[in-house]
């Protein structure tokens, strides 16, 4: 439906009469003999449309096109803000869910702390206190 | 570099005020074939404003393999073609094979161009019968001698070859001409 074939001689003949009225109505061809009704068509042809563009409006559009684009911009960082809530909650459900569980091993982890106060983890504590003790002296000295 | 490679570069790049200008040497031609595809002034408003709001998300694919015109009017044609089938309005009558009367036709049909031009009447007969065209025959008469666009654009705004933009043109013309002489009473 939407492709035609191609015009007949007798009406490639017409189409050049269409387009000669076309032509002098466009003030590009002097008047000849040609249908007046095509001048007419033409004419009314070249008529600008009953309804204009409304006032202003390339300004309104580029506004609301850089608006829309900046909108699109802001996008990415929703989604990583979004993503950090996601998270925030998946952990603080992990706790809810297994904080139990988890808690008792630290607990249960704790009774061997106290072995850092024998033998190498006491000497470790004692030479890291020695090494300190002459700034804190200093300091305490200056503020004296 | 062409006028249009330096106005697409300048939006691209967010310079201020180029969008408003690229839609300020487009609008009309956007406006003239939304108008004449759907007609209903509210609809072509706002049908022009998703053309353009489309040609500034998607600037950045135009590959200046045609002029920026056709291009923006391609988009037009296709919001105007999507809004027409969404409200099922056919683009064009079944019957396209009205021009076959040719002989009926002569080429001086004796009436007085200014004297007829000056007939109020007549000139909203025919721009009434301009209107009651299918939506593709006005839209291309439109963009052909409103807009002064050359066949082969107004093929890449379309997607239709030439030549049935052209058989198109003329018989919707020869239809408003025959009009004219049934209204004048000067059909031989």
């Amino acid at each position: 439906m939407m492709t035609l074939p191609p015009l007949s001689p007798e009406q490639e003949h017409e189409w050049a009469l269409q387009q000669r009225a076309l032509d002098i109505e466009g003030g590009r061809a002097d008047a000849e003999p040609v249908p007046v009704s095509y001048r007419l068509v033409a004419r009314a042809l070249r008529e600008p449309l009953p309804i204009g563009l409304p006032a202003g409006f390339a300004r309104r559009i580029a506004r609301r096109a850089e608006r829309a684009a900046l909108l699109d911009a802001r996008w990415p960082q929703r989604w990583i803000v979004v993503l950090l809530l996601v998270l925030s909650a998946l952990v603080v459900a992990g706790f809810m869910l297994e904080g139990a569980g988890w808690l008792a091993g630290l607990l249960a982890a704790l009774p061997s702390l106290p072995r850092l106060f024998n033998g190498w983890g006491l000497l470790l504590l004692l030479g890291i206190g020695a090494a300190r003790w002459p700034l804190v002296r200093g300091a305490s000295s200056g503020k004296q | 570099m062409n006028a249009d490679r330096v106005l697409v570069e300048a939006v691209l790049a967010r310079r201020a005020g180029a969008f408003e200008r690229l839609v300020a040497e487009h609008q009309g031609l956007c406006w003239h074939i939304l108008q004449r595809l759907v007609r209903h002034p509210e609809d072509t408003r706002e049908l022009c404003q998703e053309t353009f709001l489309r040609v500034h998300q998607y600037l950045h694919q135009y590959r200046y393999e045609s002029a920026l015109k056709s291009w923006i009017g391609r988009i037009a044609y296709a919001v105007g073609l999507r809004h027409l089938e969404k409200k099922q309005v056919p683009l064009l009558e079944s019957d396209t094979g009205e021009a076959a009367d040719l002989a009926l036709l002569q080429e001086s049909d004796g009436f007085d161009l200014e004297t007829a031009w000056a007939d109020a009447q007549l000139r909203e007969r025919l721009h009434a019968a301009i209107d009651a065209l299918p939506p593709l025959q006005r839209t291309l008469l439109t963009m052909y001698h409103l807009d002064e666009l050359a066949i082969p654009e107004i093929a890449q705004i379309c997607g239709l070859p030439a030549g049935t933009i052209k058989s198109h043109l003329f018989r919707s013309r020869l239809r408003l001409r025959e009009l004219l002489q049934n209204r004048l009473g000067v059909c031989a």
